[in-house]
């Protein structure tokens, strides 16, 4: 049982006031809060232990090593991999998707390969494919939604055939929240042969996720999105494919051996971490993890469903509302995406930072989906483990002032 | 009401009002221009049909949608320009954009008097993330009354 007031206390930036007001943050799916625990864990590492890794034979540079490579155990445990020789560190899930279409996508697709993605994705799994098969000659294939936000399967056989190289599917859409039943699509890729990747960027944060038991090749994610700092990032790689692929990024810390003629590169991971990587930040990760787990997964999920659950069915009264995406809560993440009438999601946004509450208001990175569901932009409230019923109820208040200010009824 | 005062710096009365009721609705049937813009981030939309006589803006029709601060900007431009020769228009637009586009908080006087009928709209340059939907407008009318295509 999660209890968010006192998981609360430990984000400092909670206690803030916004316009007077204390702060309600419902931006969750645009980035997270950070907790003392993390916080602390970047000062300490720079106040006590800062050192570059992996090669200095001093004790600062051993203590950091140490660290760097206990996060990625931490991250490995953290999907259940069983083996953190298959996490690389990135910036975000948009590197970790770029890295593997630049490195696996340009040595694998040709002219007569097919990539399959949803009509759900953010724009940063879809760009990078629209770019790679300019280059490659491939195709890239959607897989369509019904009217409420969830994917329509029904000719899943078709869009994904002996052609297909690659799906690349998210497991929740941050958009609109619907949470895919990646498995299957997973098992059907597998069964014609296709590397699969999954984006969860919206789906680690909120609820366990299971390497092991889904079979992917990649999975992706960010670190800012549950607790950690920005700039660090996982892409998770089946060992074998991450051997075959070619090098990332070149340069220092990813190579075995360099003469002036050649060079050869290091072993997975390192070969995929060129540079000095973001030290400090995967040691935040490692504690935002080591937070999340104390906590548990599983009960994280129990927890958004709730409080969930609680705000579609008081959301759902408000007068002319439009709600986007699945209305049943196993297929839907903590966020709630939707239009109320007379106001539109920026002057809403606006009236809520009055009153000390953050929403997302835009297209949130998902321009084709909601331009598909028959709208430019919409208010987003996404909610995380501190968030309350209490926070619930004056978000909901707020948006019913919000329509009279407006509307001047 | 400290709070409503503090949103009400942005959203003036007038603004509010002009949102609800943006006026220039009477329906032109043989417009001259259509000048049309659209913030496809957001949504907010504008077209403005427009009669000309001897190059000054005799009769202009609004149709406006989005979000409020565009609503209300889209009809405070309609009212600073009814009337007005392209020339002026063209200045007009350009004043106004630049009063945003500087960092400085220069003086809110205007050259063409005209324009304080915009007033309303000059403190929502504190807000940086709103300053789009006030100039949408003011933008599309100053790139495309030139326009042939528009």
């Amino acid at each position: 049982m999660i209890d968010s007031e006192k998981i609360a206390s430990d984000f400092p930036i909670l206690k803030r006031k916004i316009n007077n007001n204390n702060l309600i943050y419902f931006d969750n799916a645009a980035t997270s809060q950070k907790p003392i625990q993390v916080i602390e864990s970047i000062t300490n590492f720079y106040t006590s232990t800062n050192a570059n890794i992996h090669r200095g034979v001093h004790t600062l540079s051993m203590e950091a090593t140490n660290l760097y490579d206990r996060a990625k155990e931490r991250v490995a445990e953290f999907i259940n991999s069983t083996d953190s020789e298959s996490i690389i560190f990135t910036r975000g899930t948009t590197e970790s998707i770029n890295l593997v279409a630049e490195t696996w996508g340009r040595a694998n697709l040709d002219e007569n390969s097919e990539i399959v993605i949803t009509e759900l994705e953010h724009h940063s799994n879809i760009v990078p494919w629209q770019e790679l098969i300019k280059e490659t000659n491939s195709k890239l294939k959607y897989i369509p939604i019904n009217n409420d936000g969830t994917l329509d399967l029904s000719n899943l056989d078709q869009i994904i055939n002996s052609n297909t190289k690659l799906v690349s599917i998210t497991h929740v859409s941050n958009g609109i929240g619907t949470i895919n039943n990646i498995k299957n699509i997973i098992k059907q890729a597998k069964d014609v042969g296709a590397i699969t990747l999954i984006d969860a960027a919206q789906s680690a944060p909120h609820m366990p996720i299971d390497v092991n038991d889904l079979e992917c090749d990649f999975l992706a994610f960010s670190g800012h999105k549950l607790l950690a700092p920005t700039g660090i990032g996982v892409l998770y790689g089946n060992k074998k494919l991450l051997e075959e692929m070619p090098a990332y990024q070149k340069g220092g810390d990813m190579i075995l051996e360099v003469t002036y003629q050649k060079s050869s590169w290091a072993d997975v991971p390192f070969k995929f971490e060129a540079g000095t990587p973001n030290i400090a930040g995967a040691i935040g990760l490692k504690s935002a993890i080591e937070y999340l787990m104390n906590l548990s997964m599983a009960e994280i999920r129990n927890h958004e469903i709730e409080i969930t659950e609680y705000a579609y069915e008081q959301m759902m009264n408000i007068n002319g509302i439009e709600i986007l995406g699945p209305e049943n809560i196993d297929e839907r993440a903590g966020l709630i995406s939707f239009n109320i009438p007379g106001v539109h999601p920026h002057d809403l946004g606006t009236f809520l930072d009055s009153k000390g509450i953050a929403i997302r208001t835009g297209h949130h990175c998902a321009m084709p989906l909601i331009k598909k569901l028959g709208s430019h932009s919409s208010a987003r409230a996404s909610f995380y483990i501190y968030n309350t019923k209490k926070e619930i109820d004056k978000f909901i208040t707020e948006i019913n002032n919000s329509m009279k200010y407006f509307n001047h009824v | 009401m400290s709070n409503y005062n503090k949103l009400g710096f942005v959203y003036k009365k007038e603004i509010l009002d002009r949102s609800i009721k943006p006026g220039f609705d009477k329906l032109i049937s043989n417009a001259d221009k259509l000048i049309t813009g659209l913030n496809p981030f957001c949504g907010d939309e504008v077209k403005y049909h427009i009669n000309l006589k001897e190059n000054i803006l005799t009769n202009i029709y609004l149709e406006v949608e989005g979000c409020a601060i565009h609503k209300a900007s889209s009809s405070f431009l309609s009212d600073v320009i009814i009337n007005e020769k392209v020339l002026e228009v063209q200045s007009m637009c350009e004043e106004f954009i630049s009063y945003f586009n500087k960092n400085n908080d220069e003086n809110k006087q205007f050259k063409n008097d005209k324009l304080n009928i915009a007033n309303p709209l000059l403190d929502i340059k504190s807000n940086q993330i709103r300053i789009k939907c006030v100039l949408l407008s003011w933008n599309t009318m100053h790139n495309n009354l030139f326009s042939k295509n528009q």
